[in-house]
């Protein structure tokens, strides 16, 4: 279980380009391509520097307007994808 | 000073050679690349990318084909070759026209596409789609009907100093299988076998060659399946999946470090050409889809 107060930043190896407004990642490391919806552009964008998970998710929720629930059930769960796919890096 | 008897303009790079290829448009320049015979290492030291055929290193790329040479390009600038013994001098070639060249390419930061290239007024458009989809098939059609033929296989695109999607003529023949060539009533003993196993021949294509490059407005992807001669238009993700999909030997591209630069290409370009997949039937006559290309070439 991720700790709310986990400091998250941008993996370096990580390229990203917009097509006709959708956005698309490249991890050089593994040579995959990530569609990313606005959701997670929004999140990489946050991260221009680093935060925290819980500034993430208190940005989020005032912008889209989100419950607890939400934040908790549907936006923590996309966070550690991104994080299991190293598009974000946890800071020790 | 190592003389070189044979200059080339072909994919956007001048090339100064040893070895003749009838296919590639002659002419002076500055050359960036030097193709010579010589010795060849066997290995590379640090390969980053290995395989039976073929290894790599951010620098330096070799391609072992016993039946014909091997090929070392020592920098992007040098392609060294060092042919087998009693080898064609055509299966020598070949490599250098298709691996050889799309490593270049990817080199020298083009995005190497899989693809025929036909000028239409006053640009371009390209033909895509995997081997035997039919590019050269109606390419020839195409050309019967007038339109000039700026690439056969590998086209080379980019993005010009007011960054629009260009492309740079290439090869000047199609190649052809017996069935193609003789479909449009032409006899396959009027034209060079490209090699002694395989029925394709090399057609030559006539081409004012005065063109540097030309603006290109759209990528069409044959599809040969369907029920319906029609077509499709692909956007966003999609459309770059399908350019990578038809970029030529994308396999290499991370073996030979240039990644970053690829991505950033292929993605801008997505952006800016019209893609579209064309469904063909098998049963489509072929006046029926030389006139139907025709009309989506010339009204995009």
């Amino acid at each position: 279980m991720i700790e709310k107060n986990q400091i998250l930043y941008r993996n370096s190896e990580i390229l990203v380009n917009d097509i006709d407004g959708e956005t698309v990642m490249m991890s050089i490391e593994n040579g995959t391509y990530y569609g990313m919806n606005p959701t997670g552009n929004y999140i990489w964008n946050l991260l221009q520097e680093e935060k925290s998970i819980e500034d993430l998710l208190v940005k989020l929720a005032n912008t889209y307007n989100l419950s607890d629930d939400q934040c908790q059930n549907e936006v923590l769960p996309f966070i550690q994808t991104m994080i299991d796919e190293k598009i974000l890096l946890k800071k020790d | 000073m190592k003389h070189y008897p044979y200059n080339y303009f072909t994919n956007g790079l001048y090339i100064a050679s040893e070895i003749k290829f009838p296919e590639l448009l002659e002419k002076e320049g500055t050359p960036t690349v030097f193709i010579y015979y010589g010795n060849t290492p066997e290995n590379l030291e640090n390969p980053s990318f290995k395989r039976v055929f073929h290894q790599a290193n951010p620098d330096e790329y070799l391609l072992d084909i016993k039946h014909a040479a091997r090929y070392w390009l020592k920098n992007k600038n040098e392609v060294v070759v060092e042919p087998y013994e009693n080898v064609q001098e055509d299966a020598v070639r070949i490599y250098i026209l298709s691996s050889i060249m799309g490593v270049l390419l990817h080199k020298h930061e083009l995005l190497p596409l899989h693809s025929c290239c036909i000028k239409v007024k006053d640009y371009s458009v390209l033909i895509a789609g995997n081997s035997g989809a039919g590019k050269s098939t109606i390419s020839l059609g195409l050309y019967r009907k007038g339109y000039e033929i700026l690439n056969d296989d590998i086209s080379s695109v980019f993005l010009n100093d007011q960054n629009e999607p260009s492309v740079y003529p290439g090869y000047m023949h199609l190649k052809l299988w017996s069935e193609s060539l003789e479909k449009y009533g032409y006899e396959t003993t009027d034209f060079r076998q490209l090699r002694n196993e395989i029925e394709k021949y090399s057609f030559p294509i006539n081409r004012c060659n005065k063109i540097e490059h030309l603006p290109l407005k759209a990528v069409f992807i044959l599809n040969p399946a369907g029920n319906q001669l029609n077509y499709e238009s692909i956007v966003g993700l999609k459309a770059f999946e399908a350019l990578n999909k038809n970029t030529f030997r994308r396999n290499l591209v991370k073996g030979i470090g240039k990644e970053a630069s690829h991505f950033k290409l292929s993605t801008s370009l997505a952006s800016k050409i019209k893609v579209f997949q064309v469904n063909r039937p098998d049963i489509t006559k072929p006046k029926d889809f030389s006139d139907f290309m025709e009309n989506l070439i010339t009204t995009i």
